[in-house]
């Protein structure tokens, strides 16, 4: 996945959220953090965000 | 005390989006809590656009939305409040207050704060906050109802949960009006 889908690769990603307890840690969510830390060192968070 | 906003609302604040997606792991405890009180989580347009708003390439911005997604879960399970007037107008006038309680931190609150602030008094009866910036939600009208301990490789991370008094704005407010007569 590079952060943009297709409309069908949006729509099975749409029915695997549904359902979904909010707060889950699971494999889904640690690969996505991931992509997100590292998109956060690229950028300049202000200090008064964290 | 989480037991105080059992099957309420939390709305979690971007420094709790950022740390978690840098220490999942460690965020775990913290979210089992708030999972076993069945409080659901909430965000509102301030926050989600300051999570959002320092994507400097399309492909972080929609990793962050999908983060979102995965964080909040099934839209069914989350509340997405709507920064409207009311909620300016309050933290307008806490702002101020902010001011008049004269702590030299606190003059330098974020507008975002503000209206996070103007949030938690708007939905006082079912609405708390996460956050590590603990010095901007003040004891003077806030009440924390309980602190969480997260320990990093090199940090250690104080999450407030905060929840706005109406009875302590209500003294803070007459204190203002009195001193400003």
């Amino acid at each position: 996945m590079n952060g943009v889908r297709t409309k069908k690769e949006q729509e099975q990603y749409d029915n695997k959220l549904k359902g979904r307890e909010p707060f889950l840690i699971d494999d889904e969510f640690m690969k996505i953090a991931e992509k997100v830390k590292e998109a956060l060192e690229d950028e300049d968070v202000e200090e008064d965000q964290e | 005390m989480l037991k105080k906003i059992k099957n309420k609302y939390i709305l979690i604040d971007t420094n709790i989006l950022i740390y978690s997606s840098r220490s999942p792991n460690e965020f775990k405890p913290f979210f089992n809590k708030i999972r076993k009180y069945k409080i659901s989580p909430a965000i509102d347009y301030s926050i989600k656009l300051e999570f959002l708003r320092s994507s400097n390439t399309l492909k972080a911005f929609n990793y962050k939305k999908d983060y979102l997604d995965l964080f909040f879960g099934d839209k069914k399970n989350h509340m997405i409040i709507p920064t409207e007037k009311k909620i300016f107008e309050n933290a307008m006038q806490l702002s101020i207050l902010y001011n008049f309680l004269n702590v030299p931190k606190r003059t330098k609150i974020s507008p975002i704060d503000c209206l996070i602030a103007g949030q938690l008094m708007k939905y006082k009866e079912k609405l708390a906050l996460a956050t590590i910036n603990n010095s901007d939600f003040p004891l003077e009208i806030f009440n924390r109802l309980e602190i969480f301990n997260i320990e990093l490789s090199h940090d250690i991370l104080n999450i407030g949960i905060y929840q706005f008094s109406g009875i302590k704005y209500q003294k803070a407010y007459n204190k203002f009006v009195a001193k400003s007569e």
